[in-house]
């Protein structure tokens, strides 16, 4: 208790800067099968901010996430949603604060489009016409309008990706407008991998509008460039453990990604944005 | 949920609703002594009366009539459409539980399992002075046939649920393995049908006859008392599984999509496995063995109205009472006056509609 107190006093602090954090994990161990996944993480995402999750194959991302999405328990330490353990929360209620893309679906029945998106209304009851309005919006800006009534199992990966976000998306939001339901997180297990490059440049910037309006995401990504050019902070994890959590420019560098990757690489500035622009060393 | 094939009843829901009373009519007035319309219009206002202290109105070749529709037909017909209904809805509950089309309680062993637990329970307490299938009709054997019926079916569909979906901690293997679950089902149906096949070598001729006819599924025994206890049981199944339509749509994205939904996905699975079981095994119990109605009926709904069970598990009720009803009809008409199994008619409908689902098998991308 005198901990949780500790993280409140601070959270109000924080919170009187402007820099509120909404997800704390605490010290977080994970075990699977007698293998340690992950071992002793801890770090804050702050409201309305993109903190993107990097690492190898197998470093342990997408534990992570589900650590945050509390469908793990943590062996060890624990993860705090607006300063409460995540694991007193009930299913519905956690399910109104947090949303989850998983890093891919088994939806195998052939619900249309719209079906699909509409039950990202299910923790909430906002009333149909606001709950359509929302829902068709979103099927707008990530082109998916045109399939509302075509079967899920009969779309192409990229659409049932986007109908996915929409899905996920519609969880979270609370008016036609993009705003966004008080202290809610949006965590999303690569969310490009089967997207086209228009259409992983159309989600990022969404992102980047919703985290505007105060949304806090967490995202494991393989882009690096892409994680350079959107997220304000960047996690780089290896074989379960933290190696850094900083700004861009900060955790961006030669030498980071040689220690995590072990690829030679060169980084320039971007010549639009001067964020980093990792190239591989051919 | 608020999407536009979810709003209202829907056609399909009124065609179900207008044909249950002319399928129930049906089944009073087919059989071998055929009661016209005319006849049956004049006997149904004294259906719940005794018609041999009661005859006001009813001539004495009607009072025959009347004997036949109230102890025989009536109940047949009530407890085919209970059971059908019963059949339905656990099929849809199942498939969607299972995130799986294939998932039919006689498939995957649930059925045989309560057929198995219905005969050890009449013959272990038959040691105790309970004569097998002839004491049954009182309260006290019916009780203990479907307690029996319930326990089997609940291990045997808590034994394929276990073996077929990855432990929960594995969220990776959280699906259900379609190969894995029609195996243990086979399994499962093996080793009830070596029980009840070791049941019945033990005992005399006549009750061993009585115990395939059984296994063939079969309405001809239907009573009043059997009507009623099915009712106890199945309609407040029914009424249950209906409660769960949101969630189990929610079922189908994955277990861990539903759970961030803010399904209590455990809480689900139990609450749906406990019901199911309790509906199949009093159908098992009072009507024998009745194969495919599960399989079949949510199947061809789902052709016609989509995968949400909103309309899903409703209208498998309707439309699986209905089958069942028009089963039983022909299953007194074809070699009239003998009588066929029911479950043989509904088995001969839908194995070949289960290899044409398989045959699709593509369609779902899960084998």
């Amino acid at each position: 208790m005198v901990c949780i107190n500790m993280i409140h006093s601070q959270q109000s602090q924080e919170s009187q800067e402007g820099q509120e954090s909404r997800i704390i994990f605490d010290a977080v161990s994970l075990n699977r099968d007698g293998v340690e996944v992950l071992s002793d993480i801890s770090l804050a995402l702050q409201a309305g901010t993109i903190t993107a999750l990097l690492g190898p194959n197998g470093a342990g991302k997408t534990s992570l996430l589900h650590c945050a999405s509390s469908v793990m328990a943590c062996s060890r330490g624990r993860v705090l949603l607006n300063g409460a353990d995540i694991q007193s929360f009930t299913p519905p209620s956690l399910a109104q604060k947090v949303a989850v893309l998983p890093q891919q679906s088994g939806l195998n029945f052939p619900f249309v489009v719209e079906d699909v998106v509409a039950m990202g209304r299910y923790p909430h009851s906002d009333g149909q016409l606001c709950d359509r309005a929302i829902i068709h919006n979103l099927m707008d800006l990530l082109h998916i309008r045109d399939l509302a009534q075509r079967p899920y199992t009969a779309l192409s990966g990229g659409e049932k990706q986007r109908t996915q976000l929409a899905r996920v998306l519609s969880q979270l939001i609370c008016s036609p407008q993009l705003d966004v339901y008080d202290n809610s997180v949006l965590l999303l297990d690569e969310p490009i991998a089967a997207l086209d490059m228009p259409h992983q440049t159309l989600l990022m910037n969404l992102l980047q509008q919703l985290a505007a309006k105060g949304l806090t995401i967490f995202i494991a990504l393989h882009d690096v460039n892409l994680a350079a050019t959107y997220a304000d902070k960047i996690a780089l994890l290896k074989a379960g453990h933290l190696i850094a959590f900083d700004s861009v420019s900060e955790v961006i560098t030669e030498a980071m990604i040689k220690q995590v990757y072990d690829i030679e690489v060169d980084i320039i500035a971007h010549p639009k944005t001067a964020k980093p622009l990792v190239i591989p060393e051919v | 949920m608020m999407s536009s094939a979810d709003s209202g009843f829907g056609l399909v829901g009124w065609i179900l609703c207008l044909f249950t009373p002319v399928m129930l009519l049906l089944g009073l007035s087919v059989g071998p002594v055929p009661i016209d319309s005319q006849q049956l219009l004049q006997i149904l206002p004294f259906l719940f009366t005794d018609a041999f202290t009661d005859t006001t109105g009813l001539d004495p070749a009607m009072a025959g009539l009347h004997t036949i529709i109230a102890d025989i037909r009536l109940p047949r017909t009530l407890l085919a459409w209970l059971v059908g209904a019963g059949l339905a809805i656990s099929g849809a509950a199942m498939q969607g539980l299972f995130r799986n089309p294939l998932a039919d309680p006689s498939i995957i062993g649930v059925t045989s399992g309560a057929s198995l637990g219905a005969s050890v329970a009449v013959v272990l307490i038959g040691g105790g002075g309970l004569n097998l299938f002839t004491d049954v009709e009182q309260w006290g054997g019916l009780s203990i046939l479907v307690t029996g019926a319930f326990i089997g079916g609940l291990l045997a569909a808590l034994i394929v649920y276990r073996l077929s979906t990855g432990s929960s901690d594995h969220l990776s293997s959280s699906q259900t393995s379609v190969a894995t679950m029609l195996l243990v089902g086979i399994a499962i149906t093996a080793l009830a049908g070596a029980g009840n096949s070791l049941l019945a070598y033990m005992t005399d001729n006549e009750t061993m006859r009585r115990i395939s006819l059984w296994n063939m599924g079969g309405l001809d025994a239907a009573s009043d008392r059997r009507v009623i206890l099915a009712a106890c049981i199945i309609i407040p199944a029914v009424l249950l599984l209906m409660r769960f339509a949101r969630q189990l749509d929610a079922m189908l994205l994955g277990e861990s999509e539903a759970r961030h939904l803010g399904v209590d996905v455990q809480r689900i699975k139990w609450s749906l496995v406990v019901i199911v079981a309790f509906a199949v095994a009093s159908s098992v119990a009072l009507a024998g063995v009745i194969g495919f109605v599960g399989l079949v009926v949510p199947h061809m709904l789902r052709m016609l109205i989509g995968p949400g069970h909103r309309r899903l598990l409703p209208y498998s009720a309707l439309a699986g009472g209905l089958l069942l009803v028009a089963a039983d009809i022909v299953a007194r008409i074809v070699l009239s006056p003998a009588e066929m199994p029911v479950g043989v008619i509904t088995a001969l409908l839908g194995a070949p509609l289960f290899i044409i689902l398989l045959r699709q098998r593509r369609d779902y991308g899960m084998y």
